[in-house]
């Protein structure tokens, strides 16, 4: 508790009247009732922050739900581009003897049926090193020649084989590292208790390649079968073709692996596949209902931050623009035609059923693309306007509460900063008054008394 | 009466009362006493000019005193109308949310 105090010399051996000169100190009796109205002036002061804060947590609210709805918007933005991606169906490919070939399709493939039947396999040239005397029984160990360099030669063309050890395991790692194109592999040609590894080189084509191994003008190897390339015919056609490897492109986008011989023509069809598109559209229906819910949480009673925000209903109405999309021509002009419909409550749902019977052949007039017009063009365009990252409605308008944001932490800084000031301001003048009325009160009562001593008849103030 | 020297501080003490200069009054209303003191040392015992010099002083801090009490006051005033300012209207809006002001007070 603060109380007024004074310091007043006692006095001294001088019998003069007056003491020299008195000093005082202390604090008034007003300081204990000054601390609480300063606290309580800056606390009240601050209430316009709270304020300011308030707006920011809010506009920072409107921000998030902005985000929300923006990711739900992509989500359908990413959709449509998958419809339209898959607007002509994906070429696929089935066969009438799987056990005699396989088939693959990329994009470029034609809808069509081939024919072909294999009649050879074909073969790869193989050749092995003769026995070692002794008998190599450990490849980790042991080689079949000292040398350090080898001459691999496979139909004519030379590779220089230089292992990074002296066993023949560092020998086949080497030749299968080379580009001779070939393939080395060890094999043990004696029973178990007389182990004899053998170096052997196989070809990597279907053909009669010659393949020798040399240590100087020392032959390693001996051919032990020679190889020969698949034949086949296509659709019938009496001419029989050749191929050194057995994978054969039948069509531009169309590939078959040729895995046995065949006695009959084998069919490979190709076909324009739906299902992806089908999953794109129900997929569709999906993100579209996630769309509008999104958005009709930010109207009516209960609604989100953006309550009120003309945005909501620009992005309302984006989402019926795509729903009621018509295109006015063709047999499919409407999205109930493909199976998505609309509930009485606004919820899409999709029809597979639906979907399957149409006529894929009228998709492509429907749907367009992003530049030609149909309903990937109108979808595109609607949703780019609120969702584009630049340019839309969405990214304005979050842009615009970031400003807002900005401006309302820059205002509650400098806020602080005021309060700070005028706190330090009302602190340095409370004080020095406080100091100034103890000083004041220890004098006028010293003097007082002082004066009292000197002239007892008469009275001060 | 008081020498015109002593008047002239006594007017100092009283601009630095009117004027709020706290930190300068103690300093001038000692000065002045100190200079009250000598003068009357230099009077005659019983001269009535020493009583009169006493009592302007004593006057001088009692007046001293009111004015800078009145001045604290004013001080005081200001905190509260800091208080009660609302100087921002508050916007239509959603409810308000709690926020977290380090306003270090």
């Amino acid at each position: 508790m603060a109380s007024s105090t004074s310091s007043v010399p006692s006095s001294s051996s001088s019998t003069s009247l007056y003491n020299p000169s008195p000093t005082f100190s202390g604090t008034s009796t007003f300081s204990s009732s000054f601390q609480q109205v300063l606290t309580k002036a800056v606390q009240e002061a601050s209430l316009p922050m709270q304020e300011m804060q308030n707006d920011v947590n809010s506009l920072t609210s409107q921000q998030s739900a902005l985000t929300q709805i923006e990711s739900s918007f992509q989500t359908l933005s990413s959709d449509v581009q998958s419809i339209s991606s898959n607007a002509s169906g994906t070429p696929a490919s089935s066969v009438s003897d799987p056990t005699a070939i396989s088939a693959t399709t990329t994009s470029s493939a034609l809808p069509g049926t081939y024919s072909i039947q294999v009649d050879t396999m074909g073969s790869y040239s193989t050749a092995m090193s003769a026995a070692g005397s002794p008998a190599i029984t450990d490849p980790s160990s042991q080689n079949i020649s000292s040398a350090s360099s080898y001459t691999l030669a496979v139909d004519g063309t030379d590779t220089t084989i230089t292992p990074v050890g002296s066993s023949l395991e560092d020998l086949a790692s080497a030749i299968n590292s080379s580009s001779a194109g070939v393939q080395a592999t060890i094999v043990n040609v004696g029973p178990n208790n007389a182990m004899d590894y053998r170096l052997v080189i196989t070809s990597t084509s279907l053909a009669a390649d010659s393949i020798q191994l040399s240590a100087g003008s020392t032959p390693l190897l001996s051919t032990v079968s020679t190889g020969a390339p698949a034949t086949y015919s296509v659709n019938g056609s009496s001419t029989v073709l050749q191929t050194n490897s057995p994978t054969v492109t039948l069509s531009p986008g169309v590939t078959v692996n040729l895995l046995a011989t065949s006695t009959q023509p084998v069919t490979v069809t190709v076909t324009q596949d739906y299902s992806a598109l089908q999953s794109a559209l129900s997929q569709f229906a999906t993100d579209y209902n996630s769309a509008v819910t999104a958005v009709d949480g930010q109207i009516g009673l209960n609604a989100g931050p953006l309550s009120g925000d003309s945005i909501v209903y620009t992005m309302s109405n984006v989402l019926q623009s795509m729903a009621q999309y018509a295109s006015g021509s063709g047999s499919l002009s409407t999205l109930n035609d493909l199976g998505l419909s609309l509930s009485d409550t606004g919820t899409m749902s999709f029809d597979a059923s639906t979907f399957s019977a149409l006529n894929m052949s009228d998709l492509a007039q429907f749907f367009g693309s992003a530049t030609t017009g149909g309903f990937i063009q109108a979808a595109t365009n609607a949703l780019s306007s609120v969702d584009d990252t630049n340019t839309g409605d969405l990214a304005t308008e979050y842009n615009t509460l970031q400003t807002q944001i900005t401006q309302q932490n820059q205002e509650i800084s400098d806020e602080q900063a005021r309060i700070g000031d005028m706190e330090s301001n009302l602190e340095s003048q409370l004080s020095q008054a406080d100091a100034a009325i103890a000083t004041l009160q220890s004098q006028k009562t010293y003097y007082a008394d002082l004066f009292q001593a000197e002239f007892p008849s008469t009275s001060t103030t | 009466m008081i020498p015109p020297y002593l008047e002239q501080l006594e007017e100092q003490v009283r601009c630095a009362a009117a004027s709020r200069q706290y930190e300068e009054i103690g300093r001038l209303a000692a000065a002045f006493a100190e200079s009250v003191r000598a003068y009357t040392q230099t009077l005659p015992a019983g001269d009535a000019r020493a009583g009169d010099a006493m009592r302007r002083l004593v006057d001088l801090l009692s007046w001293s005193l009111v004015m800078v009490q009145g001045g604290r006051a004013a001080c005081s005033a200001e905190l509260r109308r800091v208080r009660t300012a609302n100087r921002y209207s508050r916007r239509d809006g959603p409810p308000a949310r709690t926020a977290g002001i380090n306003l270090d007070a």
